[in-house]
């Protein structure tokens, strides 16, 4: 069983890499598996997901804005 | 001067900072964008109006600042004594749990649209490291896949993965502290 649970740090960085590549099925599982067991890591998800929306618009407005 | 002309020049010191978050080195940052302007002066009527002039303007430094990265990629891609810090050990234990749990950053919208906060996610981005900040911007603001970025810079997926996951976390962070950490306190 521990050979399939991960911890905050290591789910952190699968949560990191698919920002910029494609997560294999394992991996999502293991996210899976932690983030319904954890209090903390679900926010840092959002977190990411907050700073995802936020990439495209911070290009729009330094490109155009004044 | 004609008015296109002034027009143009009146844009450089606009662009010269873009070029400067882009490549963080003074001369080559000079050098695209000189190539912009003279691009853009030889071909007025490539710009057909539809765009802003800034806009068309970026679009042409966004190419220029490719051809630098390429001409320097050693350079570029050579990492900073802080380019190596990980912030995981600030953020984790040794059991790899939070030290600090994450914080609610509550409804993303109440961020996202405020100016300010973008103006500080720009602060944040600027305060990047030389290596990560140089690959973060190629992939979140030339809007180049790893792939490429692997390519012109000649580093391995695995490098820039490294540099792209430090700087996600040290912007993390960053806003946690320069923005929703103050919302909140």
């Amino acid at each position: 069983m521990k050979l399939l649970q991960r911890n905050c740090r290591e789910v952190t960085a699968i949560v990191l890499a698919g920002e910029d590549r494609a997560l294999g099925w394992f991996e999502r599982w293991l996210l899976r598996t932690h983030l319904k067991a954890c209090q903390a890591c679900p926010r840092f998800v959002r977190q990411v997901a907050l700073m995802r929306r936020a990439l495209p618009r911070w290009r729009a407005y330094r490109d155009a804005a004044d | 001067m004609s008015d296109f002309a002034a027009a143009v020049q009146a844009l450089r010191p606009q662009l010269m900072r873009f070029a400067r978050a882009q490549l963080r080195n003074e001369a080559w940052a000079e050098d695209a964008v000189g190539d912009t302007l003279l691009a853009a002066l030889a071909k007025p009527q490539a710009f057909a109006g539809q765009s802003q002039l800034k806009t068309w303007l970026v679009g042409i430094l966004k190419h220029k600042l490719v051809d630098q990265i390429r001409r320097h990629s050693r350079e570029v891609s050579a990492a900073t004594p802080e380019d190596g810090e990980d912030y995981d050990a600030l953020l984790f234990n040794d059991g790899g749990m939070w030290r600090e749990a994450p914080a609610d950053w509550g409804d993303p919208e109440a961020a996202l649209g405020q100016r300010e906060f973008f103006e500080v996610l720009e602060v944040c981005v600027d305060m990047l490291p030389g290596v990560q900040g140089r690959i973060f911007m190629m992939r979140e603001w030339l809007e180049l896949g790893t792939d490429e970025i692997c390519k012109e810079l000649q580093i391995t997926p695995t490098n820039a993965w490294v540099m792209l996951h430090r700087a996600r976390l040290r912007l993390q962070t960053c806003l946690q502290e320069r923005w929703f950490g103050r919302r909140a306190a």
